[in-house]
């Protein structure tokens, strides 16, 4: 009887879920509608779009050179049922090969020391400089071989997309889209699709050929200038791009940070990012306005040399600052899948949040 | 004094904007040419950090191995053609052909094997270069291991395929393989089974030399390094030898290995391609390095004094070499003098004459006759050498380089540049300080001619192609100077070479005596420059024009100038600056120059002169203003110009003063105010011209536009002054 009951709930929630998904994907906008439907040919395309019907997948960026969950990671990801990894694999980069001579190789390749949790699909991410696109963008074969060798040695099996992260402008544009092309095409023929992340400056650009994007919303200002209050978040930098409604040609997912770092200034100079500062030291550190923390005493930190005088403005992503954005992608971003990615698995920094914090930053605004 | 310090400004802006509008400066100065030259033709020791064993070539040793078991008739060559360059198709087919037997192949290796059928070395081949092939797709940084890939697969292939051989001629080979791919499969304990299983099959030849690297490469992998360093200098592999002793904390480097080479045999022929090789990339080529400068001093210095080397001239004109890099010009010219007494070949004994010339015009303190007669004997020797060593290979490279892209200054030929450095930066400075001029630019354009005269090629610029100049004079033109300025090509080389700075500097009476030198030579010395020299007296005659106009001496100019052509004219590096309407050449200039002073001497109305004085200032001014490329070939200074002269800062600064003077002078002159006023609003002077000639219509005219017309304005208003002349119906 009660085996019954469970099967007529089952049903009864399947068909609203389906229903309301339904409902969102009409709701979406013409063209966001229109590019899944341009893959429906291909079985990529047609996992896309079951993807999306899935519902939200919360995900998160992971971005260590190595891989090793910590208990905190684990239990954040089951907590918080992330469902999704975005894992950095290696960059690309032109630089000296082992001959001395500059070319454009993987660099600071991942050290698997874990197994990825059960259950997790795994995104592998490559990110790309504009400096080795500019010089060669035919790497998409070994890149993605590289990846297909490293999925297989630390037997990662539950992987349906692979992600390239590249901060392409109007001169490396091109290059980089026509590397997309080739490696999209090589991933369609085994059933896998491509992604990319997208800048907000990238947003009123030509769509790159991917299958989706990941709208990031962090880094959003020039640590290099000295009047920039938060690098890493800030409302009015993304309200710039955000004027009038967007309508992207891709379906999108929104990456919103949950980190912080120290920029070191000195006389109003960039110097280095700083991620080990304790602030809470008031004998090397005196708060002062606007994030800005002066430096005391002068130490050694993450081997460089703090001199007294400097300046550390701590940067930061706060829940409210984080939420008044995902306000602000929700009345002017049309998005057929929409899930939140945060950036990124780091104990340290998420300590920073509360639990429902995070729940909330995860909850789609309806 | 607001006007002078306009000027200042204005100069000062100018100085600034020539290091954008100066000419291209040279790429190299001659003292940085490459000098040490003890073995191999280019000079760099290649090779040598590849190395990995005493012999002195192991690919052509495995040659000799390859053809003792086939034929020794074949020539090495053809056996290293196909071991080490065909690729793996080109083998593939080798097998086929070698199993049917028939087909007829223009390499004598694999023709004896297709004739001979010897599809068991042609098998061979085959995994050997699989083996290769698989090792190189792991070296690279793509390369992820993965168990069971198909690198791996192809190894353990490659290991069964290898075990399976049961001859006995490739029994050693078929080793050497399944060694290399259970390395490359990090299966070190089995390549160490192996090795010793088998070590005794060996021939006592590169194989085994060879087989016993991997070997001990194996015993590193497995932690015992002292039997690896041991293995590895047995075999000479001394690279792998310095990475045993860097991985123990030791800070070995390639400097370390010279006295283990020597350790083991004084005359290991290595060490001079490694004193080559350290010689040109960490002293010639990347600065001078104090530290390791004076580790190679001292190690050529116990070579020296243990006397155990044969090859002691090799070993003096090292140390000479290393000897005037620590400064000590005295000693080097004490070694070198040893070295040249030792037997030595021909290669050495020409680099040591070489640096014994270089020194000697290094360390003599004036240039005077007799070291006149010694250069003239030793520029003769170096010459013949510039000549006979010019093959077809060096020709291509100073066609692309030297003459196309026109990258003046750059290292082209050994023995021209030898010629270039020793002219250029030793006897060209002492030959100047004696008082020389003459003969400094005699040597100057052989040094910077001699090797392009010698080529007879010009690049021509319509068809894009290196052509003969036949007949035609020798003007040139590159590629690289349609870099700028709308693709239209200009001389950059002849304006921009050491020759020039020195004919731009020394002063014009200077280049005035090397041309009657040149028509009418003195001495044999002459002849033997002039004719390898660049020669054109267009070129000449317009430099000397062109230094004239700067010098305001222009009825001379007129003279040289008129035997100039406009077709040369547009060959200069400043042809695209004249305008073609007026047309302002130089030689019009010179002309209008001319006519204005014979105007300023022979009229006789005061307001007339006057406006004729001004008309001069204002020419004169813009000829070092705005046209400045009517008096020189670059705008403002440039910073090529070499310290020792003031030559065109003298001609620029009396220009100035000449120009201020005449100015000041026709302003004194004028005695009808309204044409006064005039000329005062023509050079902006409106206070003066309001205030001194206060009831003039011009005054009138500014006063009523003071609020425009203000007296700090840099230029008068052209426009405005077109509207004003028609308004007021002037």
């Amino acid at each position: 009887m009660n085996m019954k009951y469970s099967f007529i709930l089952i049903i009864v929630f399947g068909m609203l879920y389906g229903c309301v998904r339904q409902k969102k994907a009409d709701s979406s906008g013409a063209e966001s509608i229109e590019t899944p439907q341009s893959k429906t040919d291909t079985s990529v395309g047609v996992e896309a779009v079951s993807d999306s019907l899935q519902g939200a997948k919360n995900a998160i960026y992971y971005w260590k050179t190595v891989f090793r969950l910590t208990e905190h990671d684990r239990q954040f990801l089951q907590k918080h049922h992330i469902r999704k990894i975005y894992l950095r694999m290696f960059d690309v980069d032109r630089v000296e090969n082992a001959e001395g001579e500059l070319e454009v190789i993987p660099i600071a390749t991942t050290l698997f020391q874990d197994t990825i949790p059960a259950g997790i699909e795994i995104v592998p991410t490559v990110y790309i400089t504009t400096k080795a696109i500019r010089h060669d963008s035919g790497f998409a074969e070994l890149m993605y071989a590289r990846i297909h060798d490293m999925l297989m040695r630390h037997q990662i099996w539950n992987v349906q997309e692979i992600q390239v992260d590249c901060d392409w402008t109007a001169s490396t544009r091109d290059l980089f889209f026509e590397f997309c092309q080739n490696l999209r095409d090589m991933l369609h023929a085994d059933s896998l699709s491509l992604s990319a992340t997208i800048r907000l400056h990238q947003l009123k650009k030509k769509v790159p050929p991917v299958d989706k994007g990941v709208l990031m919303l962090y880094n959003t200002g020039s640590f290099y200038n000295p009047k920039t209050e938060n690098s890493i978040l800030s409302y009015k930098d993304v309200e710039a791009y955000l004027k009038s409604n967007v309508t992207y040609g891709l379906p999108l997912d929104f990456a919103y940070p949950t980190y912080s770092w120290g920029i070191l200034m000195e006389e109003k100079n960039f110097r280095v990012i700083l991620h080990e500062v304790d602030f809470s030291d008031t004998l090397r550190y005196k708060k002062m306005t606007g994030g800005n923390y002066l430096v005391l005493q002068e130490h050694y930190l993450e081997n460089h040399h703090i001199r007294e005088g400097n300046i550390i403005r701590l940067e930061n992503s706060t829940f409210s600052e984080i939420m008044r954005i995902k306000r602000l992608i929700a009345s002017k971003m049309a998005s057929e899948s929409g899930n939140t990615v945060l950036y990124h698995l780091d104990s340290l920094n998420l300590s920073m949040f509360e639990e429902k914090e995070i729940k909330q930053i995860y909850t789609p605004i309806p | 004094m607001r006007y002078l310090f306009s000027i200042l400004i204005i100069l000062i802006q100018a100085c600034h904007l020539s290091l954008a509008c100066g000419p291209y400066d040279r790429s190299y100065m001659a003292d940085e040419y490459f000098t040490f030259r003890i073995c191999g033709e280019d000079m760099s020791g290649g090779g040598v950090r590849y190395n990995r064993s005493w012999r002195e070539d192991s690919q052509m040793d495995n040659c000799r191995s390859w053809a003792k078991i086939t034929s020794t008739g074949i020539p090495l060559e053809d056996i290293q053609q196909v071991v080490y360059h065909w690729e793996y198709d080109r083998l593939e087919k080798l097998h086929a052909d070698a199993k049917i037997g028939k087909k007829k192949n223009d390499n004598a290796f694999a023709d004896w094997l297709i004739r001979k059928k010897d599809t068991e070395i042609t098998s061979f081949l085959l995994l050997a270069k699989k083996c290769e092939q698989t090792r190189a797709k792991q070296c690279s940084a793509w390369y992820y291991p993965v168990q069971g890939d198909e690198e791996n697969t192809l190894l353990v292939e490659i290991v069964e395929k290898a075990k399976k051989y049961k001859g006995k001629r490739l029994f050693d080979r078929y080793t050497l393989q399944m060694m290399r791919a259970l390395i490359s499969l990090h299966q070190y304990n089995e390549c160490l089974s192996i090795w010793l299983s088998r070590k005794n099959s060996f021939h006592k030849d590169v194989i085994e030399e060879m087989a016993k690297n991997y070997a001990a490469g194996a015993y590193y992998h497995i932690g015992e390094i002292a039997k690896a360093k041991r293995m590895f200098t047995e075999t000479g592999d001394i690279c792998s030898y310095v990475f045993c002793m860097n991985k123990e904390g030791e800070t070995y480097d390639r400097y370390d290995m010279l006295p283990i080479l020597y350790q083991r045999d004084p005359n290991d022929k290595r060490l001079f391609y490694l004193i080559q090789y350290m010689i040109h990339y960490d002293i010639e080529g990347y600065g001078l390095d104090q530290k390791h400068l004076k580790t190679l001093y001292d190690f050529t210095l116990n070579v020296l004094d243990e006397g155990k080397a044969k090859n002691l001239a090799g070993w003096y004109y090292t140390a000479s070499y290393l000897s005037d890099k620590l400064c000590d010009t005295v000693q080097a010219l004490k070694y070198i003098q040893q070295a040249r007494e030792l037997p030595a070949g021909q290669d050495l004994k020409d680099a040591i004459r070489v640096f014994d010339i270089y020194l000697k015009a290094k360390s003599v303190v004036k240039y005077d006759a007799d070291f006149e007669n010694y250069l003239y004997n030793e520029l003769s020797w170096l010459d013949q050498k510039i000549v006979m060593n010019l093959d077809p290979a060096t020709k291509k490279r100073i066609i692309r380089y030297g003459i196309t892209y026109r990258n003046f200054g750059l290292s082209l030929y050994y023995w021209d540049d030898m010629m270039r450095k020793i002219l250029l930066s030793q006897v060209v400075p002492k030959c100047i300080a004696s008082g020389h001029q003459v003969r400094a630019l005699q040597l100057l354009n052989m040094a910077d001619n001699r090797l392009f005269n010698l080529m007879g090629k010009v690049y021509d610029y319509c068809s894009d192609s290196i052509r003969d100049w036949g007949n035609s004079q020798r003007i040139c033109l590159s590629y690289r100077s349609r870099w700028r300025l709308d693709y239209f090509p200009y001389n950059d080389y002849d304006y921009g070479n050491d020759f020039f700075i020195n004919l731009d500097s020394l002063g014009v009476q200077h280049i005035e005596r090397l041309i009657i030198r040149m028509r009418n030579p003195l001495c044999d010395f002459d002849r033997f420059l002039n004719e390898r020299s660049y020669v054109n007296m267009e070129y000449f005659y317009e430099i000397i024009g062109t230094q004239l106009l700067a010098a305001m001496r222009y009825e001379d100019a007129i003279y040289y100038l008129s035997q100039v052509s406009d077709e040369f004219m547009q060959t200069t590096n400043v042809s695209l600056y004249y305008r073609t309407e007026p047309k302002d050449y130089k030689l019009n200039f010179a002309q209008k120059m001319s006519a204005l002073e014979q105007n300023i001497r022979r009229l006789k109305n005061p307001d007339d002169r006057a406006e004729c004085m001004l008309a001069y200032a204002k020419e004169l001014q813009n000829s070092i203003g705005s046209n400045w490329y009517l008096t020189r070939y670059y705008s403002g200074h440039w910073y090529a110009y070499p310290f020792y002269s003031q030559y065109q800062t003298d001609l620029y600064d009396n220009a100035v003063k000449k120009f201020e003077y005449i100015k000041r002078k026709a302003f004194k002159t004028f005695t009808d105010a309204e044409r006064a006023a005039k000329a005062c609003y023509d050079w902006s002077l409106y206070k003066t011209a309001a205030t001194k000639y206060p009831h003039t219509k011009t005054a009138e005219y500014i006063r009523g536009h003071c609020d425009i017309l203000a007296d700090y304005k840099d230029a008068p208003n052209k426009e405005l002054y077109k509207e004003f002349k028609r308004k007021e119906g002037w």
